[in-house]
């Protein structure tokens, strides 16, 4: 009876391979993760060739520049460059490449050049986690004041507020983030000098103990508060704008003014019949801006020398130092990608209608 | 399929009975004005239910005010079942969501009164307040819509949007509301427990109005509204809705308003219909005073209108022309321009609801027949005429409309 | 499916047509505030950056002793770190950034565009694959993907860099193109002129793409706008190694060298932030209220 599932029965007749095949792709939880793995994949793919086949090829340099430098014969040298891209330049190129995408699964991505003997998973995983902290930190805040906000325009659409959020909201969209978090320097840090912006450089003090300790946390929120402060107020606007058009014709929904011609309380409507529903379009928009916000790490940790994966990155693509950009650059899709997924997987959490094969 | 067993009534909410007939508040705002809207209920006859006076509607566009329902009065009784029957545009729809005010923001209730009565109690529906309306709306008056895919939440199971009604209303006892939930589905013909735990895509057309209608019965409303519940269904669901409703009639008593363009809906369900035209009610009387005897050029229209199964092939008289325009309204009566009837003295004067049978009740409701056309003996002479003729056996008999709807 | 096949739109010249159309366009825009506003900022920038140099000559002196003064009657918005004039390197810095944006936006809707109406309209294993790799591109972090091309390509030319700034940002406008051309393949007069055996281009460039200029139009001004974004930020960066002057090139000098900790330095570093910030605004606004003139759903009250 119920319609849905019939949906994924094979026809009668077909093998039970293909009806196995079926069940899977058909399950939404399944598609999500085979497409988040194929994105990974085709960004280590396109990193390997990119840095094997491009004119300057930065592995043929490295080796001539070792041999420049040092005086190095070039067996010598060829095996150095080898290890620290972690590919092996004897074997031909397609069996390089499995090799490399093997040593990627098991973790290996390979040693520094410019700082010798560091090993790029050790660098990421040293700096990865403040740049996740920041940017998970200021995208849920942002989402959820956006939504909050956005869902008070709508519901007081016209009024004083509703013109003021709006116009604050565009402005606020259209400068690029790096600009505002300059205007955050020169304004608070410079000229009124409401911030020790010099102190607030870094993820943390020198000399802090890491650990739950509220020292801890409250010397971690002190020098993430301005990068959250930009990524907040330059992704807010598309929120708040959003969210009241969504609301907006949520409330024109028929299932809304049914609810109330049953008598059920104002509140429960506006959480359970609108706010749901109305911020399912908004799932999609927070996909596109996990990697905005991501992608932005790059210029906006540099602006307040935040030691995230987003400034390592800059400093390896400025050193040429390209074991470490590869790794970083890796990374930093692998961490969006992630988190696009879950972010898919939540949505269809609450919009059961995404759960059906299609 | 057991759809026979008595059903509990509903368990008595935390507000009890006097929901909306509650006094109102003694704490109010300084700026504010509290308005009593309890009537006296001495003057109405015990068994009315729900009585309605001159209710007029209009809304705002650009280029006007929209005159959706003007000066409706009727009064329906206890299990009575009352079919309001027009096409699209006509108001009928406004007329129903007026009376438990729904209306959207831009539409107003300019004049009228809608008075519901219950154990000798009394009030204004459109004067009470918003606490008191929560409680008027589905506890004493449940309004149905038309069981369309949005009618549900789409993103709640369906027995969360049961017990969601079941709180609203003082059933705080989830255990209690979710057994009365599987009843009800179970009372209505549905696989109860499935459908419980589905989302409303998941569900048939069908299934859904059903779904709709046994919500609508969670409470034992006194007054039920349906709109369209036949519109967006085939032919075998239809059959299927319309005994339930026969069924659920026969043993619960509520009344009943039926909103529709099908007459073939009004002849199986309902005791009195009411043609709806440019807003205003232009015939009512007993579903045979409709169906053998009608008064009205728009009525005889909407029944010539309905083709045969049976007898001769005959062509198609559908009411020629469009619906008036609801801004700019003409002085004399709005059906002039579709009438075959029409005369001079049709333009002068709009025609107000008058008795058909020399010195009855001018207000429409059981014991009346109201016809609101100068011409209204001509027509009905013209009519029984058609029905003595030849060619016309069987027309439009209420039965022999149930049983077209049947095949 | 109707009985009568609807005619195609007629397009006898389609020159005057366009002409018209723009007209229209124009006018419809003055009517609101906020595209009186977008589109006299956008004028004002490109009259700066282009007409601009003709009347005020680059000041590349460098005067010792009048390093970062603060605006006045000679400097209008004060010097840099060498003494030049601030004012005539906002007046000559914008050239470089509106050229880039444009020959980005251009490339970006000429390949969505294409890419986009084919999808739609061939399908199949094309589609697939087009949307496979949109998808790719779309998820990849765009600033970090920039940074590790910038690498390998030599970004000393202004259209190299406006290709690259365009492979990364047509895969937006492309899904939007594909779905519009989906929902309109089923429209009538398109199964009329594929009856007729019209030929897929014909049908494509004349019958569906007319119907969409308006969107494409939102979408360029949205391309510039994400195309200024990106290279400056590149350019801020110092991974691009353009010669000259524009706007990003003094953001990137007066951030490195230090302008912001001194008094006289905030004409030299402000400047070009709100230059870039007002050109942004402008296109902005120009966007949204194109969106409201081509988009009636957004029109309040019917």
């Amino acid at each position: 009876m119920v319609a849905a599932s019939q949906s994924l029965a094979p026809a009668p007749g077909l093998s039970p391979l293909v009806a196995v095949w079926h069940s899977v792709t058909g399950n939404f939880v399944v598609r999500r993760v085979a497409k988040a793995l194929l994105t990974i994949w085709a960004v280590a793919t396109m990193t390997f060739f990119l840095v094997r086949l491009m004119p300057g090829n930065p592995i043929e340099q490295y080796i001539g520049q070792l041999i420049a430098q040092y005086g190095l014969p070039y067996a010598e040298a060829r095996d150095m460059a080898a290890s620290l891209f972690s590919v092996d330049l004897d074997q031909p190129l397609m069996v390089q490449y499995f090799g490399y995408l093997g040593k990627i699964a098991r973790g290996d991505l390979g040693m520094s050049i410019k700082s010798q003997g560091a090993k790029v998973s050790d660098i990421i995983v040293a700096f990865l986690p403040w740049t996740i902290f920041c940017v998970g930190f200021s995208l849920l805040t942002s989402f959820i004041l956006g939504i909050a906000l956005g869902a008070l325009m709508a519901y007081w659409r016209d009024s004083v507020l509703d013109y003021a959020l709006t116009m604050i909201g565009s402005l606020l969209h259209s400068i690029p983030n790096y600009l505002i978090a300059m205007i955050l320097i020169i304004f608070l840090g410079v000229r009124w000098e409401l911030l020790p912006i010099v102190k607030m450089r870094g993820s943390m003090s020198p000399g802090m103990q890491p650990g739950f300790t509220v020292a801890f946390v409250m010397d971690v929120l002190f020098h993430a508060v301005l990068p959250i402060i930009t990524y907040v107020v330059t992704t807010v606007g598309t929120w708040m704008l959003t969210m009241k058009a969504s609301t907006t014709a949520t409330l024109e929904e028929d299932y809304v003014n049914f609810a109330r011609a049953k008598g059920l309380t104002d509140g429960r409507i506006r959480t359970a019949y609108v706010g749901r529903n109305a911020v399912l379009p908004l799932f999609t928009q927070f996909t596109l801006s996990i990697g905005f916000v991501f992608g932005g790490s790059v210029l906006i940790e540099s602006i307040f020398v935040y030691r995230g994966i987003g400034q390592i990155l800059v400093t390896a693509v400025s050193g040429r130092d390209y074991p470490v950009m590869q790794g970083c650059f890796l990374i930093t899709t692998a961490s969006v990608v992630f988190a696009n997924l879950l972010a898919d997987l939540l949505y269809g959490y609450i919009d059961p209608r995404v759960r059906v094969g299609q | 399929m057991s759809g026979e067993t008595t059903v509990s009534t509903a368990p008595a909410s935390a507000t009890g009975g006097t929901g909306v007939f509650a006094s109102p508040s003694r704490f109010r705002l300084p700026w504010t004005t509290v308005v009593d809207a309890r009537v006296d209920g001495s003057k109405l006859p015990k068994e009315v239910v729900l009585s309605v006076r001159d209710l007029t509607v209009a809304y705002r566009v650009r280029r006007g005010m929209v005159q959706a329902v003007r000066k409706v009065s009727f009064d329906l009784r206890r299990g009575e079942t009352l079919a309001l029957i027009g096409e699209s545009g006509s108001g009928k729809t406004t007329l129903a969501l007026a009376l438990v005010r729904l209306l959207v923001r831009a539409a107003k209730v300019t004049d009228g009164t809608v008075v519901y009565q219950r154990d000798g109690r009394a009030v204004d529906v459109l004067r009470v307040g918003t606490d008191a309306l929560r409680h008027y709306r589905w506890n004493e008056c449940a309004m149905v819509f038309q069981s369309a895919l949005n009618a549900l939440n789409p993103v709640l199971r369906v027995r969360e949007q049961f017990i969601d009604v079941a709180r609203a209303h003082g059933m705080t006892n989830r255990a209690t509301a979710e057994a009365r939930t599987l009843e009800l589905l179970k009372l209505v013909q549905l696989d109860a427990e499935r459908v419980a735990g589905s989302y409303p895509h998941e569900l048939s057309g069908g299934m859904r109005q059903r779904v709709l209608i046994a919500m609508g019965l969670l409470l034992d409303p006194q007054v039920i509204i349906l709109d369209e519940p036949t519109t967006a269904l085939d032919i075998l669901t239809q059959r299927t809705v319309i005994d339930l409703l026969r069924r659920l009639k026969a043993e619960r008593q509520f009344a009943l308003i039926l909103v529709s363009h099908d007459l073939a809906l009004a002849a199986e369900l309902a005791d009195q219909v009411a043609t709806v035209y440019a807003g205003r009610i232009v015939e009512c009387g007993s579903v045979a005073d409709i169906f053998y005897r009608p008064n009205h050029p728009y009525t005889v229209g909407l029944l010539n209108a309905v083709p045969t199964l049976s007898g001769d092939f005959r062509s198609l008289d559908s009411v020629r022309g469009q619906p008036p325009d609801l801004i700019d309204l003409p002085r004399g009566c709005s059906f002039l321009p579709r009438c075959p009837f029409g005369t001079s003295d049709c333009e002068r004067e709009d025609p107000q609801l008058v008795s058909v049978v020399p010195g009855g009740p001018a207000i429409p409701g059981a014991g009346s027949h109201t016809a609101a056309c100068f011409h209204a003996p001509v027509v009905a002479k013209s009519f029984s005429r058609h029905l003595q003729s030849a060619e016309v056996d069987e027309i439009a008999s209420p039965d022999a409309l149930a049983d077209r709807g049947a095949r | 499916m109707s009985a009568t096949v609807a005619s195609p739109p007629p397009t006898p010249f389609p020159g005057i047509a366009m002409v018209r159309a723009f007209g229209r366009t124009l006018v419809a825009l003055l009517r609101q505030p906020a595209g009186a506003i977008g589109l006299f900022g956008v004028v004002f920038f490109l009259l700066l950056a282009f007409v601009g140099p003709s009347f005020v000559v680059l000041d590349v002196k460098t005067k010792l002793g009048k390093e970062y003064q603060l605006p006045s009657s000679e400097f209008l918005l004060g010097t840099d770190y060498q003494g030049r004039d601030v004012f005539s390197q906002i007046v000559h810095g914008g050239r470089d950034i509106i050229i880039v944006a444009t020959t980005t936006a251009l490339i970006t809707t000429a390949i969505a565009v294409s890419l986009g109406a084919m999808a739609g309209f061939l399908g199949g294993w094309f589609d697939t694959v087009v949307l496979a790799i949109a998808d790719i591109i779309l998820t990849i972090p765009q600033f970090p993907l920039l940074l590790v091309l910038a690498t390998f390509v030599r970004l000393n030319n202004i259209v190299l860099l406006g290709v690259l700034l365009a492979a990364l940002g047509w895969p937006a406008l492309m899904r939007a193109i594909r779905s519009q051309v989906l929902s309109l393949r089923q429209r009538d007069y398109i199964e009329a002129a594929r009856c007729l055996d019209l030929g897929t281009g014909h049908i494509v460039f004349q019958q569906i793409l007319p119907s969409m200029t308006g969107y494409i139009a939102i979408s360029f001004t949205l391309g510039m706008i994400n195309a200024i974004f990106l290279q400056v930020g590149l350019i801020f960066l110092g991974l691009v190694p353009l010669s000259g002057n524009n706007w990003g090139v003094m953001l990137q000098l007066a951030w490195v060298r230090g302008a912001i900790f001194i008094k006289g330095g905030l004409g030299y570093i402000l400047s070009p932030v709100v230059a870039i910030s007002l050109l942004q605004l402008s296109l902005i606004m120009l966007a949204r209220s194109l969106e409201e003139i081509f988009n009636p759903r957004l029109r309040k009250g019917n």
